[in-house]
């Protein structure tokens, strides 16, 4: 195995890890609002 | 004479396609990044520079760009109109395929470098300033440009940099180019303080799809032959815009909590600048980790454009001025003789010389395309004036330049 390759696998890793473990506001809230009122809540806007 | 190679032909002009439908796909992308009384202003101006730049092409900028080198600096006038590009090959550019072909590949290119400008200044620019100016731009900075990069004789040709597909011809020329206009165009009315959220994320993510599909032709094209080295681009290409989708998005997660759909999409287009120059000449794990750079760079450029208050509306300089530096600069780095024996080593293969000799092109290229942009754009503003009056503004360019709107309510 090469450097470079050793290198993008570290890297790979490291984004994996990163969206396992950073919060999602987004997610928390339609949670909360199905729990509270049992209806998802609307889909965000772009805007 | 050199012989026409059917499949070299079919591939170099299906890549035409597909590279053509990528001003389309920029349409969109931009169209939907505006608010909704601009949004067809904002696609006419991709549109538009599709007819606007063929013509053109056709007539000067193609001989001006690719012509016998006068000096190493521009193309003589020796093809104007097309004189003497016919259906034999010309061996300087391409041997397996008609010479037309090869025009009207590069005109796609020609085509699509002013589009991209044509972000930072949406939602506030004159329709007849715009034509004036990219025309002009076309003439006097994409055709020179070109020829310096890609123009047998041309000087940063000859000096040994490389640019496989247009790092430097195309996306540091249109991304520093951009930066200017936005600078001399100053700010949208109400910018910073009232909000201009996209008006169509989907249509932006339609915009992205397509671009990637037709980065393909703009990269693997580039081989202009359909053997290994378009394959090796393909490769490259497709993996440095996935990983600078998955860094943008990452980045954008970490810095603003949540993972940004939009973030993604420019963390694609992010990666396919990057890996322009160097599809050609690199790895598939060194254009992932160009990937990763490119989307990791521009993400970061794009949030000091926006801090410093400069209006880049749809942030081609963060994009296309930044990626494109990154880029070639990469490409000094990882380019290798294993993948392309017609290009050279890199840093990471025993010639450091080479970055030195990319960082002179980007910044040679980057001062010349900001100049004469700068020029260019003084020039109109006293002659047609550049920008629509505020009432125009806040009415929006659809209605007041083009008298038509995109949505019936």
């Amino acid at each position: 195995m090469d450097a470079l390759t050793i290198v993008t696998l570290a890297l790979f890793a490291l984004m994996i890890i990163a969206w396992v473990v950073l919060p999602s506001t987004g997610t928390e809230t339609v949670v909360q609002d199905e729990l509270l009122t049992g209806v998802a809540a609307p889909a965000a806007s772009a805007q | 004479m050199d012989a026409i190679n059917g499949a070299d032909t079919a591939w170099v002009l299906i890549a035409t396609a597909l590279v053509m439908l990528m001003t389309p796909g920029l349409a969109l992308f931009y169209g939907g990044m505006v608010r909704e009384k601009n949004v067809l202003s904002t696609i006419m101006h991709s549109f538009f520079i599709l007819a606007l730049v063929s013509v053109q092409w056709v007539l000067w900028g193609y001989t001006m760009a690719f012509g016998p080198t006068v000096g190493g600096i521009i193309g003589g006038l020796n093809w104007i109109g097309l004189n003497g590009v016919g259906l034999e090959p010309n061996p300087d550019y391409a041997a397996t395929i008609p010479h037309q072909a090869f025009m009207v590949y590069q005109m796609m290119f020609a085509v699509i470098t002013p589009a991209l400008i044509s972000g930072a200044f949406a939602e506030r620019k004159r329709f007849k300033a715009f034509v004036v100016f990219s025309l002009l731009w076309a003439t006097f900075v994409y055709a020179p440009v070109a020829h310096w990069v890609w123009g047998v004789g041309g000087w940063i040709r000859t000096m040994g940099a490389l640019d496989f597909a247009g790092g430097t011809v195309v996306h540091i020329t249109s991304g520093v180019s951009a930066l200017v206009c936005a600078l001399v165009l100053g700010k949208r009315l109400g910018y910073g303080k009232e909000p201009m959220a996209p008006h169509n994320a989907t249509m932006t993510i339609l915009g992205t799809a397509l671009l990637w599909f037709g980065w393909f032709g703009f990269n693997a094209g580039s081989a202009l032959g359909s053997g290994g080295l378009a394959v090796s681009a393909f490769v490259t290409t497709h993996l440095a815009a996935a990983m600078a989708a998955l860094t943008w998005m990452t980045a954008s997660w970490i810095r603003h909590k949540q993972p940004s759909v939009l973030g993604a999409a420019a963390g694609a287009v992010a990666g396919l600048v990057a890996i322009t120059p160097a599809a050609g000449f690199v790895t598939p794990t060194s254009a992932l980790i160009i990937g990763f750079l490119g989307g990791l760079g521009c993400f970061i450029a794009v949030e000091m454009v926006v801090r410093g208050r400069v209006d880049d509306a749809l942030d081609v300089f963060g994009v296309h001025g930044i990626g494109g530096a990154i880029g070639a600069i990469a490409t000094g780095i990882f380019a290798t003789k294993a993948i392309n024996p017609a290009g050279n080593d890199g840093l990471l293969y025993g010639n450091p010389g080479l970055v030195v000799t990319q960082i002179i092109a980007v910044l040679a290229v980057a001062l010349y395309a900001a100049g004469v942009t700068f020029i260019l754009l003084k020039l109109i503003d006293v002659t047609v004036g550049i920008r629509v009056s505020s009432d125009e503004e806040e009415k929006g360019l659809d209605a007041s330049q083009h008298g038509e709107t995109a949505y019936q309510s």
